[in-house]
């Protein structure tokens, strides 16, 4: 069984490159031949030619398929593209419910979501079962990151969770200490799950790994003030977080919107800076623009008078959301020099952002990577829940299910488990019989019953084998 | 200048005017008799019926369907009114209303009489159908009350002609050109264009996908609720059948012609004001809000801005002027309550008085001026510049104060939670700065002309004349309104008739006419 992939861009490749770490068989179909040789390296099935053309699909095997992504450049065309899919397949295949087929949209454009100001439910009508816009998770990804930014990596795990990666700094009192023994030495630090040390892939923790200067390790954090146990930990310092942040975003783009009316529903004041004059007008038309504390600026980002103007200085947040790359650098490590304690910019372009994570000054967050984890979730959605990658530990996964009676791990206690799946159990959502949900530490279960939902940590090698573990 | 579509509105509107002037002139068979009928409605009639016979006919033919551009529309709405006002005046002239060719022939006035007896009647009629509410008729003007006569002048009236009177306020209040939508909005492309010329308010709702489906629905509303109001008078006060029809056709369009001198204040019945109080009270409200009301949409209504200050306007207001009242005058806690409330409704919108206000303290008097000012919201009969425009041009000068400090702010004005689009900003600026203009060009006017006027006077005369009010403060209160309109001199009179005009069709409309590419050919 193959996934079949729409769009050889970034986005394409970077899903086909991580299904085909899965071992999954992969096509990817492109009408541009430069896209397509760019994707030779990637072991997959090439096809050029165009998602609605029924030749193409049949090219890239549509019969044989159990997963179609269409995440071209056009809106219309994922989603129309996956009403096509599933008549090419019902008609190849003759199951005319077409169950065998998944399909899967990438939307750029958030209005069209909306039940009343576009044309949501799109999952209605479109045939897509999955619709993915990632503009949300680009958002909260970024704003979580921005919580603690001398952590390495703040990734959101569900609504109350966040995976944080912490670089173990020269001073850390965990330093010689191993990996199981954390709590012992830092009172209310969260419990490791990972670590990485140098330049090896990622690692699952057995507990008796030595902490080194230099290691990554990752914790799960369940609440915002954990954030501070792990940067004392680790050596590392963060500015407190100010009680109504004074939020400075430049770009009234798409995120830049979208991330005011974050900051803005968490009480901040907001100052936008957008060039483009009508682009600042439909922010101040919008319903965010409705908000008495924000205030949208027209004007050049680049423009020191300006900046001195808005005491840019003063601000406890600055972010770069235009829609160009190397203006988001300029403009955030600008905001850094000027003394703003927490930055933050969005990249399309994902070796930029490993670029800027070198020189470690500002907080960058790839709109390709994000829509990239966003539909590989999608992909994973036969495991329901949460699918994380966690990109500075190569290798390791996180995942959320709920176990059905299928599962092999019902009723077994989570060290049993754990070797059985070869992963880390990180918490355990239990419901009581009133109905009321637990969120449990894996020490506080004795064994895993129907209906738990797990969140664990695991080798992406070992996804598929979990998968069939868990009955999927 | 499109000729044919000039003269198609005007051809219509007269067709639609003569309906309601037949209708009053079988009353008066009945109630006057065959010869009082025919000498005071058969001109008018036949003229009407001629005139637009003739424009219909001649222009019919042309090619209309051609996009009408706004102008043209504009200037066709502001130049299909005085040939209506102009018709709607002659019954008065000739009825006995005003001194007329009749009173002339007869010996009982003089060339001079008559000629002033028509531009009386030219007032009265131009205060009608403006829904102004200003009237002329006192013993000095009308022939009836002449003499030792020391009774009611408007009472002793002939009825068909307070009828009449009333019936030209209720056409006049939704629209004389409106109704001839109805008809004609098929033929003519610029059918919103003249709706939005004729309409109160810088909007017209879509209440339906077609215009003639909007002004049925409109027209339907207005109907329903005189019939209600004139029923609830009817039937639960003492009024009598005649003056509860004549108060319902006057309080729908915010018109506030009476039946008597005195008008309400002559009922002095908390039932009946209360009544009247409730109607007034609705047609300041934006008619599409009683529309989406009447059809359980009640999220919409409260959800709109401008009734929510609107009433708030009028709540603060009233609360002010009972509190003012109460301490500074005679009257009662209760009295000053009821009298405030009547009052603060009812000059936003007709223009009747429960009370002789023009004698309440200064601040209360101060307070009536604003609510004249402000009027009531747009798309309803009430008049003033509308709530909408003054929040529009309040939240303007807050935005260009807020610019001053931050130059490089985009700021957007909102209404209903939409941003006001630039292009309609400018408009509203447009209407009140003409207001403004014409308010002081009409003040230096009148004071020229009437060199024994108060500042009081002159200017409530000038801002109750563009807002359509009625009565002004001062010597031009509502008890001494009869005996003062008709001692202004005939210029100030005409004056004052185009002033009305003016207000009606919210004064662009007609300035439309000053500019001479109005007038260019149709290139």
């Amino acid at each position: 069984m193959r996934v079949i992939i729409a769009g050889a861009g970034e986005v394409g490749r970077g899903v086909a490159a991580s299904l085909r770490a899965e071992k999954r068989q992969v096509a990817l179909i492109d009408p541009d031949p430069v896209a397509i040789n760019e994707s030779q390296s990637l072991d997959c099935l090439l096809v050029t030619g165009n998602a609605l053309s029924r030749d193409s699909l049949l090219r890239a095997g549509i019969n044989d398929a159990e997963i179609m992504v269409l995440c071209t450049n056009n809106d219309e065309v994922n989603l129309l593209g996956c009403a096509f899919a599933k008549r090419v397949y019902s008609e190849q295949v003759g199951d005319r419910a077409t169950r065998g087929l998944t399909t899967i949209a990438k939307i750029r454009d958030p209005t069209l979501l909306d039940k009343n100001r576009g044309a949501g439910p799109l999952e209605r009508w479109t045939r897509a079962d999955h619709i993915v816009c990632a503009s949300d998770d680009i958002v909260k990804q970024l704003a979580a990151g921005l919580l603690a930014p001398s952590l390495e990596e703040i990734l959101p795990l569900g609504d109350n969770a966040w995976i944080a990666v912490a670089e173990v700094m020269q001073n850390s009192a965990l330093i010689g200490k191993t990996t199981g023994e954390v709590g012992d030495w830092i009172v209310n630090i969260p419990s490791v799950y990972a670590i990485r040390s140098g330049d090896e892939r990622g690692a699952l923790v057995a507990g008796s790994e030595v902490i080194q200067e230099g290691d990554k390790l990752c914790f799960v954090a369940r609440s915002t003030e954990e954030f501070l146990t792990i940067t004392t930990g680790s050596g590392l310092q963060d500015p407190d977080w100010p009680e109504d942040p004074l939020v400075a975003i430049f770009g009234a783009t798409q995120f830049g919107t979208k991330l005011a009316g974050h900051y803005l529903g968490e009480g901040a004041e907001v100052v936008v800076i957008e060039p483009d004059l009508d682009a600042a007008n439909e922010l101040v038309g919008s319903r965010t623009g409705n908000s008495k504390r924000l205030d949208v600026i027209h004007g050049d980002p680049q423009d020191g008078e300006l900046l001195k103007e808005l005491s840019i200085a003063s601000q406890d947040i600055a972010i770069a959301a235009l829609a160009d790359d190397n203006l988001n650098i300029a403009i955030s490590m600008r905001a850094k020099d000027k003394g703003v304690p927490r930055t933050g910019l969005i990249l399309k372009d994902r070796a930029l952002v490993e670029a800027v994570q070198r020189i470690g000054l500002t907080r960058p967050v790839s709109r390709r990577h994000v829509t990239v984890i966003s539909i590989l979730k999608s992909i994973h959605m036969n495991v329901p829940g949460t699918y994380q990658v966690i990109p500075s530990l190569p290798g390791i996964i996180s995942i959320s299910a709920s176990l059905s009676a299928k599962a092999e791990v019902v009723g077994r206690s989570i060290s049993d488990a754990e070797s059985k799946l070869g992963c880390r159990i990180v918490m355990v959502e239990h419901e009581d019989e009133d109905g009321v949900t637990h969120i449990l530490n894996p020490s506080e279960v004795d064994t895993l019953q129907i209906g738990d939902k797990v969140l664990l940590f695991l080798h992406l090698d070992d996804l598929a084998r979990l998968e069939k573990a868990l009955g999927s | 200048m499109r000729w044919d579509v000039i003269g198609l509105v005007i051809g219509w509107t007269l067709r639609i005017f003569a309906i309601p002037l037949a209708v009053v002139g079988a009353y008066s068979v009945y109630v006057d008799g065959w010869e009082f009928a025919f000498k005071t409605y058969a001109i008018a009639l036949i003229l009407a019926f001629g005139a637009s016979q003739w424009l219909i006919s001649k222009f019919s033919g042309y090619e209309v369907s051609g996009r009408v551009r706004d102008r043209e529309a504009f200037a066709a709405v502001a130049l299909g009114w005085p040939p209506v006002v102009l018709l709607g005046a002659i019954p008065f002239w000739l009825g006995g209303m005003f001194y007329g060719p009749f009173e002339f022939v007869d010996g009982h006035a003089t060339f001079l009489e008559m000629l002033s007896g028509a531009l009386h009647a030219w007032f009265e009629s131009m205060s009608g159908f403006t829904t102004t509410g200003a009237s002329m008729i006192d013993p000095s003007t009308s022939p009836i009350c002449a003499g030792e006569f020391d009774g009611d002048c408007v009472g002793n009236q002939r009825r068909s002609l307070l009828l009449w009177r009333s019936l030209s306020q209720w056409i006049g209040g939704m629209g004389v050109i409106m109704l001839g939508l109805l008809i004609f909005s098929k033929a003519l492309g610029g059918g919103m264009a003249l709706a939005r010329a004729e309409l109160t308010g810088p909007t017209v709702s879509n209440l339906s996908t077609t215009l003639e489906g909007t002004a049925r629905k409109l027209w339907a509303i207005y109907i329903g609720l005189t019939i209600i109001e004139g029923l609830a008078l009817y039937q639960l006060t003492d009024m009598g059948g005649f003056d509860a029809l004549n108060y319902a056709l006057t309080t729908m369009p915010s018109g506030g012609f009476a039946t008597s001198d005195l008008g309400i204040m002559a009922f002095d019945d908390s039932l009946i004001e209360s009544i009247i109080m409730i109607f007034m009270l609705l047609t300041c409200i934006n008619f599409s809000l009683l529309y989406f009301a009447l059809s359980g949409r009640w999220g919409e209504v409260w959800k709109d801005e401008e009734l929510r200050a609107f009433l708030l306007i009028l709540f603060v207001a009233w609360l002010a002027m009972a509190f003012n009242l109460s301490s500074a005058t005679e009257y009662t806690f209760s009295e000053s309550i009821r009298h405030s409330l009547f009052q603060s409704i009812s000059i936003s919108s007709t223009g009747y008085s429960s009370a002789n206000f023009s004698e309440w303290p200064v601040f209360s008097q101060f307070v009536l001026l604003l609510l004249m000012i402000i009027g009531a919201s747009a798309g309803s009969t009430g008049g003033g510049l509308k709530v909408l425009r003054i929040r529009i041009a309040f939240e303007l000068a807050k935005r260009e104060v807020i610019r001053i400090i931050q130059p490089r702010k985009v700021l957007a004005i909102r209404f209903n939670q939409n941003v006001v689009d630039e292009s309609r900003i400018w408009i509203i600026l447009g209407m009140v700065s003409s207001w403004m203009v014409l308010v002081t060009a009409s003040m230096l006017t009148i004071s020229f002309l009437e060199p024994d006027l108060t500042l009081t006077d002159v200017a409530s005369v000038s801002i109750s004349l563009l807002g359509n009010t009625g009565p002004a403060l001062g010597s031009f209160g509502p008890a001494t309104a009869a005996s003062t309109w008709s001692d202004l001199s005939p210029l100030s009179m005409f004056a004052s008739t185009i002033l009305m005009w003016l207000g009606r069709l919210e004064l662009l409309t007609v300035l439309v006419l000053l500019h001479p590419r109005t007038w260019a050919g149709s290139s």
